[in-house]
């Protein structure tokens, strides 16, 4: 039964605590680490920096979940305001608002995380145990036929017909009720989040877990993590309630990949290289849009569906297709059809419209910094990853003609609308990539804490701890040495539950109450 | 990518230094017909309600029209939920925006003053303009898309269900029950 003491619960105007652990954040990596700590008969302390909003209090209207369950209300943009990256705020983090598509980091990518950045410890067969058991505690299965809808339906038809690999994706849902709201959260808990499953498994086993906690400061002691300093605040009026310190033996940071880096630069716990923040990446996600005669109700049924493979290998493209469904604000939003008149007869035509979501897999020429105190997030499409978006465009725009689409809408700020087969390179090779460009999304940040066992080229070691802090480990995306080219979430359970394991194995030398 | 950095701040002081001298001599005529939002200026409420105008021609369609939506007040509350900083961001976007047809291009007239004709014209202008247009004239036009469309009036001329989980009954399924631990560690 999860139990969370929120800014309304505390009394008193500061608090201090001792724990064995104290874990940043309750999304995929800090609730699997809480649960696999707590069950192993640790003292947890879990502290969220976004309110908890019971699932009953999902109104499914994205708007108000946007502002809701979103960092920064659904608005966090990069500096120059072009990307969107969106990041769930609340407890369970992005497991609760993600579209609940999982994948384990491909062989390949593991492959180069060995051979570029020494982690020859992350082998599918070392981690292939973690993500079976991941699948079977959030029934992970494959999309059974009545979990494809109409919308992905176009994206399979015109896939084969063109010869090219498309499957089923798999996802973490239990008798998906297929409402299509996943991005509002899952009002009735089909969606196996965080929220449901690792924070109350961890709250069986005694984890305290906070919510309206903002972790200020990691606080070290002769080289060792000794604890954090943090900040309860009221989510609705935004006023401070009280100070809290938590004293711990190991804290783990799971933030994510823009919070995480931004906490420990705020700690001033910088890294031999200089390269906290640095090498962002976060598989920059367009809407391709089609229009077809008959009616697809793309918001109709599971949300994702199918995803179209061929070309995700690095040489063979980079990228990959996911069948994805929005609702007509999104719909709006990801393509331009034209102002006024135009815009509006798009519009009335939103229920004929099929979409797919395109992720690149892209460099890590980003980064999280603080300026003046503030967060800032650097990230511009670089040259090098701007061919694998518009060879996205062109598979995706193949694709919907070869499944009978009358035009393809491209994600450009300008009007590209692609009337036949024959238009197809002349649209897209037109495209140039400048800021604003094209109209881009982030689901999936990555990359800010590099793991790596060269401390000259890596925040982290092989195992998430810090080259030169003991006893503190980051367990989230921000690990990633290289963008994953697919949605991170079963990769960061696995590999949350990785280092947990490894910190449980090596426990006499991180839990000095016990000596 | 400097060059990029340099070249949208060179247009944006610019076009901030027109302004400048053009806005001393400019007042506008209609402004104090709207009352100010929470977030908003009166002069920011009334450029916004010609921008859905502009935006959104809806009569003679199905769609609900734009003067049935509280697309001023959505847009109002949608702005309390943003940082000072990105209002005021945003307050100096619009100011380039409504007076930039008196400085670049042939408009020769605020966007507020514009006949809907030449108010498309001068969008599409900007939208395949210098970047720094491009994503100016985007966000403005995401503000009032997404306040409109966030009215649950606006959908049933799309056949667009919004919530459903209410409307078809289902039950919570709740917590997941506690998976069976496994004896030992995995292999490291």
């Amino acid at each position: 039964m999860l139990k969370v003491i929120q800014a309304k619960d505390i009394k008193s105007s500061e608090l201090n605590l001792k724990a064995d652990v104290v874990i940043v954040g309750s999304g995929a990596g800090g609730a699997v680490m809480a649960y696999e700590l707590a069950a192993a008969g640790k003292q947890v302390v879990l502290l969220e920096a976004g309110p908890y909003v019971p699932s009953s209090q999902f109104n499914e209207k994205f708007p108000d979940m946007l502002e809701t369950l979103y960092q920064d209300h659904g608005g966090q943009v990069t500096k120059q305001g072009d990307l969107l990256v969106l990041q769930g705020r609340c407890l369970g983090g992005s497991t609760v608002v993600n579209g609940c598509v999982t994948f384990r980091v491909p062989d390949f990518i593991l492959e180069k995380w060995g051979a570029e950045y020494g982690l020859t410890n992350l082998t599918p067969e070392t981690l292939s145990p973690y993500f079976e058991k991941i699948e079977r505690n959030l029934s992970i299965h494959t999309n059974q036929p009545h979990e494809i809808n109409q919308n992905s339906r176009k994206l399979e038809q015109g896939a084969k017909a063109l010869g090219w690999s498309v499957k089923p994706l798999q996802r973490n849902t239990k008798d998906c009720a297929l409402t299509g709201h996943c991005l509002s959260g899952c009002k009735t808990d089909r969606k196996q989040s965080m929220l449901v499953t690792y924070l109350p498994w961890a709250s069986h086993y005694g984890a305290q877990i906070y919510s309206d906690c903002l972790v200020t400061e990691i606080l070290t002691d002769s080289g060792r993590a000794s604890g954090i300093k943090a900040q309860v605040t009221d989510p609705q009026s935004g006023e401070k309630v009280a100070d809290m310190t938590v004293k711990a033996d190991l804290v783990v940071v799971s933030a994510g990949a823009i919070q995480t880096p931004l906490l420990f630069l705020r700690s001033q716990l910088g890294s031999q290289n200089d390269s906290i923040g640095k090498n962002f990446a976060c598989h920059p996600s367009t809407m391709i849009v089609a229009e077809f005669e008959k009616d697809i109700y793309t918001w109709r049924g599971a949300m994702l569906g199918v995803y179209m493979d061929e070309f995700e290998h690095p040489d063979k493209g980079g990228f990959v297709l996911e069948g994805g469904g929005a609702g007509p604000m999104e719909i709006g939003m990801s393509t331009e059809p034209g102002t006024g008149k135009s815009y509006l007869e798009f519009m009335s035509n939103a229920k004929n419209y099929a979409s797919c979501i395109s992720l690149i897999h892209d460099h890590n020429v980003g980064q999280v910094s603080l300026k003046d105190g503030q967060k800032q997030i650097d990230y511009e499409l670089s040259d090098d990853d701007f061919p694998a978006m518009k060879l996205a465009f062109k598979a995706a725009a193949k694709i919907y003609f070869k499944a009978g689409a009358k035009r393809v809408f491209l994600p450009t700020v300008d009007k590209r609308i692609v009337e036949s087969e024959d238009e197809i390179d002349n649209k897209i090779d037109g495209i140039e990539n400048t800021p604003f460009a094209i109209r881009m999304v982030s689901y999936h940040p990555q990359g800010t804490m590099r793991m790596g066992t060269d401390p000259g080229r890596s925040v982290t070691n092989e195992y998430g701890e810090h080259h030169g802090v003991n006893g503190l480990f980051v367990a989230d995306a921000s690990l990633f040495p290289t963008s994953i080219i697919v949605n991170p979430q079963e990769s960061v359970y696995a590999i949350s539950n990785y280092i947990a394991d490894y910190i449980l194995a090596n426990e006499e030398k991180y839990f000095t109450r016990l000596n | 990518m400097q060059r990029r950095t340099f070249l949208a701040r060179t247009a944006q002081m610019g076009l901030l230094a027109g302004f400048g001298v053009i806005a001393a001599c400019s007042k506008p005529d209609s402004v104090s017909a709207l009352p100010a939002g929470e977030a908003l200026d009166r002069e920011q409420m009334f450029f916004f309600s010609h921008l859905a105008q502009v935006l959104l021609p809806t009569a003679g369609t199905p769609l609900t029209p734009v003067n049935q939506v509280p697309v001023l007040s959505n847009l109002d509350k949608l702005m309390l939920t943003m940082p000072q900083s990105t209002r005021t961001d945003l307050a100096a976007a619009i100011k380039l925006f409504e007076y930039g047809g008196m400085v670049l291009g042939w408009h020769f007239s605020r966007f507020t003053r514009m006949p809907d004709e030449d108010a498309i014209q001068y969008i599409d202008s900007w939208q395949t303009g210098h970047p720094m247009q491009q994503g100016i004239v985007s966000v403005l036009k995401r503000l009032v898309y997404s306040s409109y469309w966030r009215d649950d009036s606006t959908w049933g001329p799309l056949d667009f269900d919004g919530p459903v989980s209410e409307k078809w009954g289902l039950t919570s399924l709740g917590e997941a029950p506690l998976p069976q631990r496994q004896s030992a560690h995995l292999s490291q």
